[in-house]
């Protein structure tokens, strides 16, 4: 066999590798960004107006018509569980909220220019904040996102920005110092998002039965 | 700018145009786009939408106009109507809704125009022997309930009987968050009873399925059991607006429609007694 026509046809096929790597690696743009744009108005909507303890739980029933979340959720999270078991890439690559914050830290490169690195204490102890953050959404969730407690009249008019409830108060100054924060700490609320510390959770699952399998077939 | 940037950037372009896509496509507002010269916007809610679809095409033939039915719960189309102002007939669930939206400024006045009644629907042929509505605190009843923050019992019946309605609950086989879920599951073999509005058995179209006990109007809070019209006061088609309420409140083949779909007219023999009972009980 000619060892040029060899080295020919591995050259298309690593040429072949290469433009599927780049429509792949544009896809994963299109669809971070195409995120981005759908649910980050979402997020402010959610900030300000979303009648429950917790947001995006009982969007189905919610009464704040126009919050995108109402249609976009399920959607979301569909196309996300697809996009994480094809492309074998983790959840936070494409989350609109760590995308949300890339944009931000990416204002402070351009503008001020004082980036904070966390060391591995601080992202232990970060860690530790994060599990407990879940623990306590899970609470909220079962006690006290009953849709029963809400007044939905309140949810359209200005005193819906001013939600009587103490819940509302705490979540809104959670959010906004997390935006500060995010402006001088590269994905800060990633660190200590619930969200993610059960998706790590169920990595951590996934990652022990996958280990245990393997020994048990090896042995 | 390299050329890897530029695409990048186009990329983020073409997201941001998918995202407006979608949000035009699934917005509400989108709908007004409909409003047009000889199009009557009308919202309606609390779920008479399928007997409203068969009663607007009757009208539009009479009259040659289309109707552009906007169907939603109450908080929803309140919200439409203080943001976006426009439109043309609201029939609302209760009194409550139209007195809010005359202080709004939304509308002038309204008219009581059809009552929903409720039912206890049990299995067909009534073999546990319910009769009235104490037998479901039976203890070897099982009774199906919806406690949701809109759908309960409570709105259902009036406050002479909510310790029935707290000993229900106690008792309840399993709760509901919708009626429709609820009837559904029923339907599925499970529980003995459930209480649902009558136009849901035809609307699930289930009547040949269950039988059903009527509760007795004394024990209603009215509120939950009556439909108004009225006339926004922004609507550009008055004159359309008073023929559609006419037709809506006094025409024959309506009236039949809307009892055919489990609803009583308030033009009615049957309706003038319930009318006459619900301002007895202000």
């Amino acid at each position: 066999m000619n060892p040029n026509s060899n080295n020919a046809k591995t050259a298309e096929k690593s040429m072949k590798v290469g433009i599927k790597s780049v429509v792949r690696s544009y896809l994963f743009l299109l669809i971070k960004w195409t995120f981005f744009f759908l649910v980050v108005p979402g997020i402010f909507v959610s900030i300000l107006f979303c009648p429950y303890v917790i947001p995006f739980i009982y969007c189905d029933v919610c009464p704040v018509y126009f919050c995108p979340m109402k249609i976009f959720r399920i959607p979301f999270l569909i196309v996300a569980f697809f996009y994480v078991l094809l492309s074998k890439k983790r959840f936070y690559t494409i989350c609109p909220a760590g995308t949300l914050q890339d944009v931000i830290i990416s204002i402070n490169k351009k503008t001020l220019n004082r980036i904070k690195l966390l060391n591995v204490v601080q992202r232990n102890m970060l860690k530790v904040v994060r599990y407990m953050f879940l623990a306590l959404a899970l609470i909220l969730v079962l006690i006290f996102n009953d849709p029963r407690y809400i007044d939905p009249y309140h949810t359209f008019s200005i005193e819906g920005l001013m939600y009587e409830n103490i819940f509302y108060y705490i979540r809104v100054a959670i959010i906004l110092s997390i935006f500060i924060f995010a402006f001088f700490i590269p994905r800060f609320w990633c660190k200590i998002c619930p969200f993610g510390a059960l998706i790590s959770l169920i990595y951590l699952i996934y990652d022990k039965i996958h280990g245990f399998i393997r020994r048990l077939r090896s042995t | 700018m390299n050329k890897n940037r530029k695409i990048k950037y186009a990329i983020i372009l073409v997201s941001f145009l998918i995202s407006i896509t979608c949000y035009a496509y699934f917005f509400p507002e989108i709908q007004f786009s409909k409003n047009s010269k000889d199009t009557l916007t009308v919202y309606a809610c609390g779920g008479s939408t399928e007997m409203l679809n068969k009663v607007d095409q009757l009208f539009e033939k009479k009259y040659h106009c289309k109707i552009n039915l906007i169907s939603s719960n109450t908080v929803e189309y309140l919200n439409l109507l203080t943001h976006v102002k426009k439109g043309d007939v609201v029939i609302s669930r209760s009194t409550e809704t139209p007195e809010y939206l005359r202080d709004l400024g939304a509308v002038d006045n309204y008219s009581i125009a059809y009552f929903t009644t409720w039912d206890i629907v049990v299995r067909r042929g009534n073999p546990k022997h319910i009769k009235t509505i104490n037998d479901l605190l039976k203890p070897d009843i099982k009774v199906l309930t919806a406690s949701g923050a809109s759908i309960n019992e409570y709105g259902i019946f009036n406050q002479k009987s909510w310790s029935f309605v707290s000993e229900l609950y106690d008792k309840s086989y399993k709760d509901f968050n919708c009626r429709r879920a609820m009837l559904k599951y029923f339907l599925d073999g499970y529980g003995d009873a459930c209480i649902v509005e009558d136009r849901l058995i035809h609307d699930l179209h289930v009547e040949d399925d269950v039988s059903t006990i009527k509760i007795p109007w004394k024990f209603y809070y009215l509120q939950s059991s009556v439909f108004t019209i009225s006339v926004l006061k922004y609507s550009k088609h008055k004159e359309l607006d008073e023929k559609y309420i006419d037709f809506i409140l006094n025409n024959d083949t309506v009236k039949e429609i809307m009892k055919s779909y489990g609803y009583i007219p308030a033009n009615t023999e049957e309706g003038k007694y319930i009318l006459r009972r619900y301002y007895e009980s202000q």
